[in-house]
This record gives C-alpha cells, sequence and structure tokens, in this order.
C-alpha cells in the first residue's frame, strides 16, 4: 500500500483508532496484522520471504543470548547467511549472472546461464537490514534477545517503515512495543503534521518533478543542455522529497500511536561539504553502515590508508545496496571518492583553521552541485545513459532547442511554464519551513497560530496542487 | 483530535472555494471547448448529421457548408485525439439529451482501430460527471469518479499544471479562442500557415488492432437507427501510408462486412501541401475546399436513403 494512496487515506485512521480503541495486550497483534495487510497490497506470496527471515532471527537471537564463545558467532553467521542469502537470491543473482553470461560472451564463450524471472520484493533491503541489526546487536550485548514472538515480528515488520525505513535498532524501537502507549494529543498532532509535510513534499515537489524528470532522463540525447541542468536539479530535488517525505509519513504514522521512530533526514541539501552530507542523509542507513560495516573493518582504529580504504569501501557496498545496477555501484565509487578527497583535504590543507562565514554558501551549493552531479548515475538507466547525459550537459549541447514544456504521454500529465514557477515557489516553501524549524517540525508547537496556518495551508496545497499518479516512492525498489 | 478535525474541515472549505474559482476559470478560457461539449451532452437542439472522429473531423468539416449543401442541420462533434471508447462515450452522453441523429459520419484514424483504456485529453468531460454516458466512460481513466462526482474539488487532484494554469488565465480574461481559425458549430478549423516542410516521421504502429468498440458503435447505431458512414480524409500520402494502408484495410472490411458505407477521399489529388497546415491536417482555405468537396461526395449517400 502506497502511503499516497486512496487506500491509505482509509487505512490510517482505522489503523489507529482501532489500536487506541484496542487493550494493550491486543495491540501488537492488531499492528502486526495491520502491517501484513499493509505489506500484502504489493505481491501478498512475498510475505512468506519476511515470516521466513522473522522465525530464523528470532530464535538465532535467543540462541546467540544464551551461546557463548564459537557458537554463539556461529548462530550469528547463520542468521546474516540467512538474510544476506535472501538478498542474493532476489536481489542480487541476475546482476551477478548477467555479468557472467557478458564476460564470457567476451572472452568468445556463448554460455548463459539462467536468469530468475523473479520481481523484487518491495523494500527488502530495508527489513533485512533491520532484522541484520537486532542480531548482531544481541550478540554484542547491546541488546536482549526479545522473546516475545509476535512483538519481535511486529519489530521487523511495524508497518510505517517496513519498505523504505527508517531502518531502525532494537534499543531505540523493541522496548516500545512492550511500553503502554496512551492517546497523546500533542504526539498526534505532531505525527499528523509530519505525515501531511510528508505528503505535500511527495506529491506536491517531487512527483511534479518527476514529470520532467522521466520524460528528460531517457533521452538526454534529444535535449538542450539547460534543459538537462533542469532534469539534474529536479531530480536532486525530486529524490529528496520523495525519500525524506516517505520517512517523515513513516516518523509521523507511528507518532501518531506514541511510538518514536529515528529521524532519517536533516537538511542534507543545507550542507557544507559532502561529509556532512552524509551526516544528514538517510541517517538510518549511513548509522547502520558505519555501525555494522564499518566498524567492523576496523573504523578509524587502522593506518590513515586502511581507514580511507574503509571509507571507500563502505560507500561503495552502499552503492550497491540500494540496487543490482552498475550505475549504483558507480554513484556509490563517486561518494566514496569526493568523501575520500574531502577527508584528505581537510586533514592536509584546511587542518584546523574554519571555512570563513562568507564562503558558506559557496560551499552549500559546491556540494549540492557534487551530489546532483552523482544523482545522475544513481537517475539514470545505465551507465551509457548517464555518461550521455553529462557529456551533453558539460559540453553545452544546443542542438536541439531549450523547452520548458514536456508531456508525459502515458500519464498524460504536462509539465510547463507554470509546473516551473509552482515547483519554485513550493521548493522555497520547503527550504524555509526546513531551515527554520526542525526536522520534526516539533518547534511548530511553540507558535499556535503558525501552527494552524501551517496545517490549513499543506492540506489546501496537497488538495489543490497534489500530482496524483499514485507514483511510488523512489526507494521502494530498494 | 476534535482541533484537527476542525483544522481540516477549514481546509477543505478553503479547497473547496480554491476549486470553484479554479473551475470557473477553466470553463471561461475554454470558451470554444466547453460550450461545445455542454451542446453534445445537454444542449436541445436536435441534429440530422453528427459528424464524430479525432482531430481531423474538428478541424476539417465546417457545418456552415455542409449544412448549406446537403440542406441538414449538421453538427461537428470530432475531437482532437479521440479514441473509439471516447467517440462511444460521446455518441451515449448525446443520445441521452437528444433525438438520435439521422446520420453519423464517423472519420477514420488509427485511434479508430484500438481498444484504448483511457480517454485522454478528459479533464472537460468532469464538468459532466452527472451525465451517466459521461461518468460511465471515465471509470477506465479515472479511479473513483464518483468521489468526484459527489466532492467536485477532487476533480482539481485529476488535472495536471495546464488546466491549473488556465483556470488562473480564465479568471484574468484570457481565452483559448484565436484570431486565425473559424469557429461554428463545434467545428475550429486551424489558421492559414502552411506547412513549409515535410517531415517524415515514424508512422503510427498498431500492433494489435481491435475493433472491439467499433463494434459497439456499429451496434449502438444499429439501435438507434442511426444510420452510419465511415469517413477518411485527406493526409499528405508519403508520411502516413504504412499506417494508413493498415487502418484503411481493416476499416473497409469491416464495412463491407457490416454493409457501412465508406467515403474514402484520402487520396485526393486536389489538396497539396500548400492546402496543409501539418501532415494531417489542413490549416484553414484547405477545409473550406474540402468541405465542399466532402459535403457533396456525402450527398448521393443520404439522398438514397
Amino acid at each position: 500500500m502506497l502511503f499516497n494512496s486512496f487506500e491509505f487515506l482509509l487505512f490510517f485512521p482505522i489503523v489507529t483508532a482501532l489500536f487506541f480503541i484496542l487493550p494493550h495486550k491486543y495491540r501488537w497483534f492488531h499492528l502486526l496484522a495491520a502491517s501484513c495487510f499493509f505489506y500484502s497490497f504489493f505481491i501478498p506470496i512475498y510475505i512468506l520471504i519476511l515470516f521466513f527471515t522473522i522465525i530464523i532471527d528470532y530464535y538465532a537471537g535467543i540462541y546467540i543470548e544464551k551461546s557463548e564463545g564459537k557458537k554463539k558467532k556461529q548462530f550469528l553467521v547463520m542468521s546474516l547467511i540467512a538474510n544476506i542469502g535472501i538478498l542474493m537470491v532476489f536481489k542480487y543473482y541476475n546482476f551477478f549472472i548477467d555479468n557472467i553470461n557478458t564476460a564470457f560472451l567476451g572472452i568468445g564463450m556463448h554460455m548463459s546461464l539462467p536468469i530468475l524471472k523473479i520481481i523484487l520484493p518491495i523494500g527488502l533491503s530495508f527489513h533485512t537490514f533491520q532484522a541484520m541489526s537486532y542480531t548482531i546487536e544481541v550478540y554484542r550485548g547491546n541488546q536482549k534477545s526479545e522473546k516475545h514472538f509476535g512483538i519481535y515480528a511486529l519489530y521487523v515488520m511495524f508497518y510505517p517503515q517496513l519498505v523504505a525505513g527508517p531502518i531502525e535498532r532494537p534499543q531505540n524501537v523493541l522496548h516500545q512495543f512492550h511500553e503502554v502507549k496512551k492517546y497523546d494529543a500533542e504526539m498526534f498532532k505532531s505525527g499528523m503534521r509530519l505525515i501531511l509535510w510528508g505528503l505535500f513534499k511527495k506529491v506536491v515537489i517531487g512527483d511534479r518533478l518527476s514529470i520532467y524528470v522521466d520524460v528528460v532522463f531517457p533521452h538526454p540525447e534529444n535535449y538542450h543542455y539547460l534543459n538537462l541542468v533542469m532534469a539534474a536539479v529536479f531530480f536532486s530535488v525530486q529524490i529528496y522529497c520523495d525519500f525524506s517525505g516517505y520517512s517523515d509519513i513513516a516518523i509521523g504514522t507511528a507518532r501518531t500511536m506514541g511510538y518514536n521512530l529515528m529521524t532519517n533526514f536533516n537538511r542534507p541539501y543545507f550542507s557544507k561539504n559532502i561529509q556532512e552530507f552524509w551526516s544528514k542523509w538517510h541517517i538510518s542507513l549511513s548509522t547502520w553502515f558505519r555501525d555494522y560495516l564499518y566498524i567492523s573493518l576496523g573504523g578509524n582504529r587502522v593506518g590513515i590508508k586502511r581507514m580511507y580504504i574503509n571509507v571507500a569501501i563502505v560507500f561503495i557496498v552502499s552503492g550497491f545496496w540500494h540496487g543490482a545496477n552498475w550505475t549504483f555501484i558507480i554513484w556509490g565509487a563517486i561518494h566514496a571518492f569526493l568523501i575520500v578527497s574531502f577527508m584528505l583535504y581537510k586533514q592536509f590543507i584546511l587542518k584546523d583553521s574554519k571555512v570563513p562565514k562568507v564562503l558558506s554558501f559557496i560551499s552549500v551549493l559546491f556540494t549540492f552541485t557534487l551530489v546532483t552531479l552523482a544523482w545522475v548515475y544513481f537517475r539514470a538507466g545505465s551507465i551509457s545513459e548517464a555518461n550521455t547525459f553529462l557529456q551533453h550537459l558539460i559540453s553545452g549541447n544546443t542542438s536541439h532547442a531549450f523547452s520548458s514544456y514536456v508531456m508525459d504521454k502515458q500519464l498524460g500529465f504536462t509539465f510547463n511554464k507554470f509546473s516551473i514557477m509552482l515547483s519554485a515557489f513550493f521548493v522555497a516553501f520547503m527550504m524555509v519551513v526546513e531551515y527554520f524549524f526542525d526536522p520534526n517540525l516539533k518547534k511548530f508547537q511553540q507558535y499556535k497560530f503558525l501552527d494552524l496556518g501551517f496545517f490549513v495551508s499543506i492540506v489546501c496545497f496537497i488538495i489543490l496542487f497534489g500530482v496524483f499518479n499514485n507514483k511510488s516512492f523512489i526507494y521502494f525498489q530498494f | 483530535m476534535r482541533k484537527f478535525g476542525l483544522i481540516l474541515l477549514v481546509a477543505l472549505v478553503i479547497s473547496h472555494f480554491i476549486y470553484l474559482f479554479l473551475e470557473n476559470g477553466i470553463k471561461k478560457f475554454s470558451a470554444y471547448s466547453y460550450p461545445r461539449l455542454i451542446e453534445i451532452v445537454e444542449g436541445k437542439t436536435n441534429y440530422d448529421v453528427l459528424f464524430l472522429g479525432t482531430s481531423r473531423t474538428q478541424v476539417h468539416i465546417n457545418p456552415r457548408i455542409t449544412d448549406s449543401i446537403l440542406q441538414l442541420n449538421t453538427y461537428n462533434a470530432g475531437k482532437a485525439g479521440a479514441s473509439s471508447l471516447e467517440v462511444r462515450m460521446l455518441i451515449e452522453a448525446y443520445l441521452t439529451n437528444h433525438k438520435a441523429p439521422k446520420y453519423l459520419v464517423y472519420n477514420i484514424d488509427h485511434l479508430s482501430i484500438l481498444n484504448p483504456d483511457k480517454v485522454p485529453n478528459s479533464a472537460l468531460y468532469l464538468f459532466f460527471l452527472d451525465n451517466e454516458a459521461i461518468s460511465h466512460g471515465l471509470e477506465s481513466t479515472y479511479e473513483r469518479v464518483y468521489l468526484m462526482k459527489y466532492i467536485p474539488f477532487t476533480r482539481i487532484m485529476n488535472l495536471d499544471d495546464y488546466y491549473r494554469n488556465i483556470g488562473i488565465q480564465g479568471n484574468i480574461g484570457q481565452r483559448e479562442i484565436q484570431k486565425g481559425p473559424i469557429y461554428y458549430k463545434g467545428f475550429a478549423s486551424n489558421d492559414n500557415s502552411k506547412l513549409k516542410k515535410i517531415k517524415i516521421t515514424k508512422p503510427v504502429e498498431i500492433k494489435v488492432p481491435s475493433l472491439e468498440e467499433m463494434n459497439r458503435i456499429i451496434s449502438i447505431c444499429e439501435q438507434n437507427k442511426i444510420k452510419l458512414i465511415f469517413h477518411y480524409g485527406p493526409i499528405l500520402f508519403k508520411n502516413n501510408e504504412p499506417t494508413s494502408f493498415q487502418r484503411v484495410k481493416e476499416i473497409e472490411s469491416l464495412a463491407e462486412q457490416k454493409g457501412i458505407n465508406f467515403l474514402k477521399l484520402d487520396t485526393l489529388k486536389t489538396f497539396e501541401q500548400n492546402d496543409f497546415f501539418d501532415m494531417v491536417h489542413l490549416n484553414r482555405d484547405g477545409t473550406e475546399k474540402y468541405s465542399v468537396i466532402f459535403a457533396n461526395a456525402l450527398k448521393p449517400l443520404l439522398i438514397k436513403d
């Protein structure tokens, strides 16, 4: 079920109302059933994959806690193999086979290993990583194993964050499912504020810009370079609005029932450098890689050369986490290069001196430009498409006239000058709100009239200017 | 929770009023398209001959000329991009408030032999959801048509920025009607620009032609005792040969099978590049010339009855 669908408009109030009506002891079951229903809107049979990992990790957690030494490690490895194995089969198998077949062809051997005809289960990388964080934390002794099977299942399947995060840690969420939650008007209001804000970013800004991006990106050779600049910038904004919008709705939905999920975005496009950007973008994934991969590789306790290699590995793996395509690996590698370069710059040139304030704005613009150029690989269907895009953009292709009008023939939606004006206005509005308020918008509580105006105008903006084309969230595919 | 309900209510009321403002603007801006839809769906004038089809009907047949040559009351109900699904919806909508016309002349296009599941460019129909034929016909295009019917402001959620923009433009006095073209009884010609360069574009490929919707149109005509006539107007042949060939072949055999007259006027030598506005549409002078030829060709088919 999509957060921006009519079904969710009915599902959410019913589930939330029932949650408060039911006594505490039945709530876990209610939420679990609701989460199964939510997930089964995609491909119902895939719920079995979730059940499989839930059973494995539930017992793995208990046995890891009970065991000592080598056996403890064996249970952890078993759990990790099960989770990564599922990821490998459903997400990466075809990628590897495809590359092996291409390699064989390259050396003149016509061997074709079979490709699996399967659709990637929605949000697989998210719930697999969340499940893995549980067994790792139990292994590290930071979390006690969960004995209540239903509550553990709910930890993995909690519908607000099931398909696109935030990727939670057991320490933050599990205990909350045991707590008795009472209706809290302020929490509810704060949750609703986030839901509306997320929906606004998704349907008013993200989906509007996607009309333009989806038309221009597949055929960069047919567009003036300024169209390509626009498409690249639009995609930067689109992906932020799409994904942070999803996170806001997820966090807000959980909050209406009294649950706190971790912040996933903290105004990343206001970052002054790439390192700061990564501390503010998809925080739940960045910290996951930091805690479970970077530290496991030795983190910064190793030599300086090795540390940079560790950083590079983390970013390349992070790119591959996003999708089984070379474009994502290259995107990860670009960020690895940028971040290592920045670290070197900081270490050897900048040292302890601070960047003068006047240069802050330029730093923000520069960081945004680098991130935007890297997104081209993320968005493009193939490396050659991305290369063509950048080639035409950088060479200043003017063989086609600049056009501010495009039409998505499949959707029958147009993007024109008026769309540009609307987008500019709403992006400016978003930037002002996100610059002056905290990521969870709690500050609004201090200004009653402003809060009221905010609520009313956001609902009006969604109704009057939303693009309702039932477009899925970008990160669902991961 | 009650306070939040109140906030929601205020927002919905505001949205409703802004929607009314935009709806008013869209209707005013569409000074040609909207009144002709009123005429087709809600009008009371009964016409003898109805011309239906795509833009090649809309911009090619001038009822001022056909009225005078045929000595009948004719109306041009062609619509740009109309598929057979949309044509059927229009006929059904017309029949809800009008006496059945004696003749229905349907200009064949590649869209006539497709079974599209959507009605493209259907925004203006959203103001006619009280008509059963329209609301039923749009069910494949929009989800929850009933919501749009009973909660009007939800219609705006299905409009794109073009319509939002003209909603504002219409309220500040802008209109779609231009100086060059001729407007009369549903007809809107192109202006008199001449096609400068022949562009050889890839013809529309019809992988799976289907006559399902076309057969529905035929049966509606039979039920209402309307004589159906197929028509195929002029095109710059060089470009459209493969597509034309396919569509004409399909329709010819259907017409033969069902005993329907087929007015095939696509290969007229009278029309040259100067008569065309683009590859498939005549300009204003070309249309004036063609309307006369068309009406004279149609006349014997009507007199026979």
